[in-house]
Formats: C-alpha cells, structure tokens, sequence
C-alpha cells in the first residue's frame, strides 16, 4: 500500500509542478522578495524589517494562492478527463487516492514555497549575519497554514465545481485570516440566536492568524513554546478533519 | 459452486434520477462468468455496457442488486486485487511514457518492487507497445495509446480483464492484433469479460455472449446456443460439368468456382432440387451445410424482437 501511495504522490506532483500558475507564483514572489532584500532604500533596521514582512507575506500569498488553484480543479480534472478510472480500478481505496492526490500537490507548493524561503533566509543572513530561530519557525508555520488551506481546498473540491473551489476557499481564508477581529465583535453586538450562530461559525472558521507569526519576526518578539505546540496541534487537527471529510465525501461520490 | 465465479451479480439494477426524469441504465442484471471464460459484452450505444462495468469496479453504486468480483463484494478494494480494466476512450498524463505509466501501475497493482522491471516488459510486449514505449503518451496515436491501455491492464498480471471496446476507433490492421492479443491472453487461461460493438471479433472469440439492450440483458449463452439455423445452405461439388453448373445457377442464389470445387447456395425450398440435379449428372458432392446465423443477425433478431415497452421503460 505505501508503494501504491508513493506513486500516486508521485504522478500528483508531477503533474502539479507542470502547472503554469505555480511557475508564476513563485518567480513573482522570488522577484518581490529579492527586491526587497537588495534594493536598498532605508537604514540597515528598517530594511531588514522590509525583507522579513515582505517575505513572509509573498511565502503565504504564493503558497496559499497556488495551493487553492492547484488542488481546487484536481479532482474534478480527474474524473473529467477520465484519469481516474485506470487508477480507481486498482485494488486500492479512493481515500488512498485522494490523500495522495493532496499530498502531491502540496509537496509541488512546498517545493516552490522552500525556494522562496531560502532566499529569504539567504537574505536575512546577508544583513545580519545571522538566521534567528523565530524566522525558521514563522516559516514552518507558515507551511502549516498552506497545508490547511489546501485540506480545505480539497474538501470543498468534493462538493463544487473547481470555480466554486476556489471562490469558496478564498472566502473562507479571508473570513478565518478577520475572524479573531471581526467575527467576535459581531458576536459581542448580537444576543441570543444571531449570537450562538455567529460563535459557532467562528469556532468553525479555521483561525488563520494563528498561524501567522510575522509580528513577532519583524519586531523580535518572542513567542511561548507552548502556545506554539497549541497553533501546531490545532492546525494539524483542522487539516486532518478537511482531508478525512473529504475522504468519506468521495467516497461515496460515483465518479 | 460460487468459488467458480470470477464475475457474479444479482439483480443488478442502476437508476440516475434527476429532478425532471428518472433514467433506469441497467435493469436486474443477473450474470454467472466462470473464471477462465471469455464473455462478450454486447449492446448498442446507452444500452448499459459501460455502467454495467463502472459498477463492477465500483466507480457508481448500484441502485439495487449486488456485484462480487471472485466472491468478493465489488465494494470493497481488495475484490479489484485480480482485475485488469482497460477503458473506454483511455486517457492517461500525456507527459508519461508508457513505460513509466506503466510502472507506477505495477505499484498500484501490487505488484512488489524488485518484479516491476519485468512486469511491465511483458505486458509492453504482450500489448505490442514495447516500440514506443520510451515516447511520450501525449505524441502517440489512438491506436498506440490503446495498445498501452491494455499494457497498463496487463501489468499486474490480472486473472480477470474487464475491456471496455478495446478495439474502438482501431484501424483493420491493429484490430487484428487487438484480437490476436486476446485470444493468446484466453489461451493462457484469463478470464476475459470484453465490453464490444464489433460482433464478429465477439464471436469469434468468446466463450459465451451476453446481449444488453435498453438496459436488459436479453440473452446470455454461448454463440451456438444464441444462433439459430437459418434457411440457406452451402453446398460444395465436384465434377461438375457445364450442364450442371447451368441447371444449378437456375435453382440456386449463388453459384462460384473455388478452384475444381463449386460452391452454390440456396435456400430450402430448392436444396433438393439442387442435389437431385448432381445426381442426375455424376457430379459428387463434398459437402452439404445448413448456415446458421451470424452473431450480428442473431443480435438484431433478439432485439427486434423485444417489446418496445420493455420492463425497464416500464420500471423507468
């Protein structure tokens, strides 16, 4: 069985580095953030400050942009284009398949994603000489966060067409990214039902800013060990409850 | 007894509802394949082939009814564990060669790493595909892209092959090959349950056929059992002199020469005439046949002759 996965990670991310959006993505945001980093406006602290937000937020934009187009259109591609048959008539389950699917594409975004983060890294370096640990880990974070947008991606893409995938994925990022501000002010000026409603659909929303820890890069904060493990666990649990939904959803799809 | 089946489904029956109509696609399907057999899967366009086939893979769910591949209910994935499928149409990612597509199927077939090599030689070979297979699958024809359909079938090493017209849109030549293909792969001892428009490569080299119309299966048997005698016979002569052969041509549909043997046809009415016309002047003959049916008129004649309010329309 993991012969059977590792092949179809295989085919998924092969056919995703294929794809032209990622290509653009990520030389777009290697540019933005080479930019950034060598055209020299500002005092050495400001500048490094720059090159820190500009990077973190061209890694999520590139990452999370490229995640929703790859992985909205993939099944539906698939069954479209017939290419899912020879696979589906393996004695493997669909769960298998749509796992790997995911998989694949992610690691495409991940490659790209990486990319980016060495020359980020790179530059930090050339500037102070130094990488500090937070900006490693505001970077995994970041991964993590793409990795849920994608499981969400995924999960939508068992139910709606690729456009309405990916209209309703970045709905959904930008609701969960406004959440912690928006949504609980709602919630504080409503009573009763509007109230409940509100609430349930914030703590439904993936709270998205969790993930992010560019604040704390670009101003030298830190951030607690364990409040760090908590963002970790509940993204690691939101993204496996997208991809298990979508597994008992296409499962029992016909195709 | 039901270990003896490689394909077996009760009443299977498929129903796609929509909110303006009710379509039924396949309606109480009930077919028994033995494992070795080579079964002909025939009907025209819509009639039910390929949803019969999608629900033995278990790509759709069967409205009622149940399926099982070797004993196993086709739900579940393992019952798929002997099953090589070639669709209809195959599409495959147009950036793979054949021989990579066809590893990463050894992978999903299961078959272990250190006999992938081989496995996918043997079936590039057995397909006919192993001279092309290191070209793109996006830069080969439909004919090609076929042959590499029935490799990725084959490459697990299948004991059942589900083939959805694996000779459409091949051209005279790779048809034959797609036909010398299959009769090897039945000699060897595959069960073959081949999905077909072509009735004469059905019966040719099939075991039994199975006649789906409108979603019924209105005939199952072997193409002996679903031919019947028809009213024209073959007779083959010898020393056949002119006055013969001018007498026969009178009485008989057709009459031509195969070397010193004359072969004429006729019908029932005139069969005696024509023997009693050798008799009468020496001529021997060799040979005396009643013809049977072809297998496309024995189709059309059970599909004609099925009520135009068939029960499915009726379930419909």
């Amino acid at each position: 069985m993991l012969r059977a996965f590792i092949a179809l990670v295989k085919l998924s991310f092969l056919e995703a580095v294929r794809r032209q959006v990622l290509h653009v993505m990520v030389l777009l945001s290697l540019v933005v953030i080479g930019v950034a980093g060598t055209v020299s406006f500002f005092d050495l602290g400001v500048q490094v400050k720059i090159v820190k937000d500009t990077g973190m937020v061209m890694i999520l934009l590139a990452g999370s942009l490229s995640v929703v187009f790859l992985i909205s259109g993939a099944l539906f591609h698939d069954v479209e284009q017939r290419l899912v048959y020879p696979v589906l008539a393996r004695p493997i389950p669909r769960g298998l398949y749509l796992f790997a699917r995911y998989t694949g594409a992610l690691s495409a975004v991940y490659v790209g994603m990486t990319l980016m983060a060495l020359t980020l890294l790179l530059l930090l370096w050339i500037h102070l000489r130094y990488v500090s640990g937070l900006a490693v880990v505001a970077i995994a974070f970041t991964y993590l966060e793409v990795a849920l947008v994608g499981a969400l991606a995924m999960l939508l893409s068992t139910f709606f067409t690729p456009a309405m995938t990916a209209t309703l994925t970045l709905f959904l990022y930008l609701l969960g990214s406004l959440k912690m501000g928006y949504l609980q002010h709602l919630a504080e000026r409503n009573t009763g039902i509007a109230k409940w409603a509100i609430t349930t659909i914030s703590a439904a929303l993936p709270n998205m800013e969790a993930f992010r820890f560019k604040d704390a890069l670009v101003h030298d904060l830190t951030v607690p060990a364990n409040y760090l493990l908590l963002v970790a666990i509940y993204g690691i649990c939101y993204t496996a409850t997208c991809v298990a939904i979508s597994i008992w959803n296409f499962g029992r799809r016909e195709v | 007894m039901q270990a003896h089946w490689a394909i077996r489904t009760e009443r299977l029956t498929k129903v796609y509802t929509s909110r303006k109509q009710t379509h039924t696609a396949v309606y109480d399907l009930s077919l028994h394949i033995a494992d070795g057999e080579t079964v002909g899967f025939i009907g025209a366009n819509g009639a039910g082939k390929t949803t019969t086939i999608k629900m033995l893979l278990h790509f759709i769910t069967p409205t009622q009814g149940r399926a099982w591949l070797y004993d196993i209910p086709c739900e579940q994935p393992r019952a798929r564990q002997k099953v090589g499928y070639m669709p209809e149409q195959p599409y495959f990612p147009r950036y793979l060669t054949p021989r990579e597509l066809l590893s990463a199927h050894a992978a999903l077939a299961g078959v272990p790493a250190r006999d992938t090599t081989h496995r996918v030689e043997v079936a590039l070979e057995l397909a006919r595909a192993d001279a092309f297979a290191h070209r793109p699958i996006g830069k080969l024809s439909k004919g090609m892209t076929q042959r590499v359909a029935l490799a990725q079938a084959l490459v697990g090493d299948p004991q059942l092959l589900i083939l959805d017209e694996p000779a459409s849109g091949l051209d005279p030549v790779s048809r034959v090959e797609m036909r010398n293909v299959l009769q090897a792969l039945k000699e060897h001892g595959k069960t073959i349950f081949l999905s077909s428009h072509h009735l004469g490569e059905v019966e040719r080299i099939c075991d039994r056929v199975a006649i789906i119309h409108r979603g019924r299966l209105l005939a199952f048997g072997t193409p002996q059992e679903l031919t019947q005698p028809t009213d024209r016979y073959v007779l083959i002569a010898e020393n056949v002199d002119s006055k013969a052969e001018k007498a026969l041509r009178s009485c008989c549909e057709q009459v031509r020469w195969e070397g010193v043997q004359l072969v004429a046809f006729t019908n029932s009415a005139r069969v005696y005439d024509s023997i009693q016309i050798l008799r009468e002047t020496n001529a021997r003959l060799v040979c005396l046949n009643q013809q049977r049916e072809t297998l496309e008129e024995a189709y059309l004649r059970i599909v004609q002759s099925t009520p135009a309010a068939s029960p499915v329309e009726k379930a419909a």
